[in-house]
């Protein structure tokens, strides 16, 4: 024990012990509530902004299919369609290209 | 869930509290609810008020624990959480009272029904500190913390606490023995 030492015993709160003891447990009980309550708000809070993401690049995606249509040039059956009905003949280069985007689409 | 034996690491207590576990969450706050009261008392000086304040701080800690990104160093951060609460009440408290009554209890004719006569000598005593001597006398007198603990929570070396403590002590025996004197 230190000599030295001033005694402060009058303002020590737990000089009643059983009041001081209703104090550590409410204040524990209180304070688990608390973070309870905030971690299930936290991840409400996150899941709201995920929802609404997902449900976005969903709609992105949907439109787009929709939107897309086989042009010509993509389509290498079109393209044999058009030069079988104009009657051209076509480069060997653009026979390669069209054949090559097929093969490359595969 | 087992309880939490009283003499587990710091780390390991805060870590189970933030998995939800009652146990360790009262551990924590039966470790360190009476030096957090001890923080509170000396910046605010009123025990009703640093009472509240230890309670509030010690939700706000748990409810945040996640933030404490040191669990090991759990309660120098939990002390810098009352530092600031009671500074803050202490400043609410300024602008909102009378001169007369501002800033502490020592005087009766203010909060004459609160306080015993030896509580209230100390807390007139303890006035003429300033808030760092405060919290190491208190820490240090009342919640037995070692130089080492008290160094750690306040950023301070220990000689420098010990220094603290010294002076604290001498301006706490001359201011009581004054009001002996006088009250003799």
């Amino acid at each position: 024990m230190d000599p030295d030492r001033v005694d402060l015993s009058a303002l020590d709160p737990s000089r009643d012990p059983a009041r001081w003891e209703a104090m550590v447990r409410r204040t524990a009980a209180r304070g688990l509530a608390r973070r309870r309550a905030s971690v299930a708000s936290q991840i409400a809070a996150w899941s709201r902004p995920a929802l609404a993401l997902a449900a976005g690049v969903a709609l992105v995606v949907w439109t787009g299919t929709l939107a897309y249509t086989p042009t010509a040039e993509s389509d290498p059956a079109g393209k044999l369609l058009e030069w079988a009905s104009t009657d051209s003949s076509p480069a060997t280069s653009e026979i390669l290209e069209t054949l090559g985007s097929r093969h490359a689409a595969r | 869930m087992s309880a939490a034996p009283p003499d587990l690491p710091v780390a390991m207590l805060v870590a189970r509290a933030r998995r939800g576990d009652a146990e360790a969450a009262e551990a924590l706050v039966r470790r360190h609810l009476r030096a957090v009261y001890s923080v509170a008392l000396a910046i605010v000086r009123r025990p009703a008020d640093a009472e509240d304040l230890a309670q509030d701080s010690m939700i706000a800690a748990l409810e945040k624990l996640d933030s404490c990104r040191q669990p090991e160093r759990f309660s120098a951060w939990l002390l810098q959480i009352v530092r600031n609460r009671a500074r803050n009440a202490l400043n609410v408290r300024r602008l909102r009272e009378p001169a007369d009554c501002d800033d502490t209890l020592p005087d009766p004719s203010c909060h004459a029904d609160a306080l015993d006569l030896s509580r209230a000598q100390l807390l007139r005593a303890l006035e003429g500190l300033t808030p760092t001597q405060r919290e190491v006398v208190l820490l240090h007198d009342l919640e037995q913390w070692t130089h080492a603990e008290i160094a750690n929570s306040l950023e301070i070396s220990e000689v420098n606490s010990r220094q603290h403590l010294f002076q604290a002590r001498r301006a706490l025996r001359e201011r009581l023995d004054t009001e002996d004197s006088h009250g003799s």
